[in-house]
């Protein structure tokens, strides 16, 4: 499977941790693979995003172009295409 | 000699710093805006450390040496995968001392043996065998308070809400329930040793085993490292409440009383802290200067803090966000003129000590 250039956004609060900066170009064929990328680039990230277990944190949305992360299968979905994923915080709280 | 305080708010962190008389303040924040900011604490050089939380993106801590430049330190405290926990917020960083200790919630006990880089997880205290009747409470289960023993560093206490105290001899091996004479709050069928809803710890300067502590169901006093505690409630309008702090010079002490478990609320609304000046035996109120009526916020239990100055300084951070400060060991209040979000933690340090 082809690895692709994806451009990741992560939000304003979590650009507190990696210096300000909200844009990261990264490659890989599988959205794991992307965030294993960015990881790589900024670890300070993945408590943020990932819980204990692996996953994506509860009240994190993942957006891979205009789609959820949750209706493409997860983290192990194939990324055909270069495209843009998008973390941002859930709707919710105060 | 002025004081740094770091009030941690549900939005961010705020430092406050004074002159040297304690009597004028800047505010600098919010530092980590939109997260939780939950404990702060300084190392022997200096450096300060700083606990992040989210709901929505978990918890870290954060280094510095100058308060502007923080680092997240990425391989922070965390439950291994198979333990089926979740690591929510870190309660306290105990960083005085070569090896650091953190606290969490849901209970744990951190240590790192490398300033801060890497966290091992204290398993005899986290693996405990009465943790299969470990409770949260309403404000989760959170090991939230930790002395050290001044003459003996492998001594230490860990408070866990709704569980109780914790006593090692052994630098943390082995960790012994030390709640007798304290009112059990969730009794727990198999073991008597649990169900102890600790709030917060203060420890005599010169005598270890001199240990006041708040609790769920009152205040109590150990003399003996916690092997038997007594009630000390003389004075005092309420059994509840969250912070103790004391006074390293006169060891008075001070707390913030609230009406109830259930409401949780200052008692007849006045904002009171009550002072001892016997060690527990007695307490009275001091309110000159804060507000004396229609006052309905509450002190959370990290939300206060003594520096280290003769007279001492005594300030607390409310759930409404204000900050109030006695730089006379508590006979004159006066209050900082910000607003800030509610406020989770209030740590003071001597700007002369760092």
């Amino acid at each position: 499977m082809p690895e692709q250039e994806i451009e990741i956004n992560v939000s304003s609060v979590l650009a507190m941790v990696t210096g300000g900066r909200k844009k990261f170009r990264c490659i890989g064929s599988t959205v794991n693979s992307v965030f294993e990328h960015l990881f790589d680039q900024e670890p300070s990230l993945r408590v943020h995003i990932l819980d204990e277990q692996g996953a994506v944190r509860q009240h994190v949305l993942v957006y891979v172009g205009d789609e959820d992360l949750r209706w493409l299968g997860g983290l192990d979905a194939e990324l055909n295409s270069p495209t843009t994923i998008t973390v941002l915080q859930a709707v919710s709280g105060g | 000699m002025g004081v740094l305080i770091i009030v941690g708010t549900v939005k961010g962190a705020f430092l406050v710093r004074s002159d040297d008389k304690r009597n004028s303040w800047t505010v600098d924040g919010p530092h980590f805006k939109g997260w939780k900011v939950t404990t702060a604490s300084r190392n022997s050089n200096g450096e300060y450390f700083l606990a992040t939380a989210s709901d929505t993106y978990g918890h870290a801590i954060h280094r510095s040496a100058d308060l502007e430049n923080w680092t997240q330190i990425v391989d922070g405290p965390k439950f291994e995968e198979e333990a089926q926990r979740k690591l929510n917020q870190i309660w306290f960083l105990a960083t005085e001392a070569d090896d650091y200790y953190a606290g969490v919630d849901e209970a744990g006990l951190f240590k790192s043996t490398n300033h801060g880089d890497s966290w091992l997880p204290v398993s005899g205290l986290n693996e405990h065998e009465t943790r299969s009747g470990w409770c949260p409470g309403a404000g989760g289960m959170c090991a939230h308070a930790f002395l050290r023993d001044s003459q003996n560093p492998d001594r230490m206490w860990c408070g866990i809400s709704a569980v109780g105290v914790f006593r090692t001899e052994d630098g943390g091996q082995t960790w012994t329930p030390k709640n007798q004479g304290i009112k059990v709050v969730i009794p727990d069928e198999d073991d008597s040793e649990i169900g102890f809803c600790v709030h917060a710890l203060a420890q005599d300067p010169d005598d270890p085993n001199v240990i006041w502590q708040q609790n769920h169901s009152g205040m109590y006093r150990t003399r003996d490292g916690g092997d038997r505690w007594e009630s000390i409630q003389n004075g005092l309008p309420s059994t509840f409440g969250f912070p103790i702090v004391v006074d390293p010079h006169t060891k008075w002490l001070y707390s913030f009383p609230l009406h109830s478990d259930e409401f949780r609320l200052p008692v007849d609304g006045k904002c009171q802290v009550y002072r001892s000046q016997d060690q527990g035996d007695s307490w009275h109120p001091l309110g000159n200067g804060l507000p004396e009526s229609r006052y309905h916020a509450g002190v959370l239990r990290g939300a206060m803090d003594i520096d280290g100055h003769d007279p001492c300084g005594i300030y607390f951070g409310t759930t409404s966000g204000t900050v109030h400060y006695s730089n006379d060991r508590g006979e004159q209040w006066q209050s900082l003129p910000d607003i800030f979000p509610r406020i989770l933690t209030v740590k003071v340090f001597s700007e002369s000590d760092a």
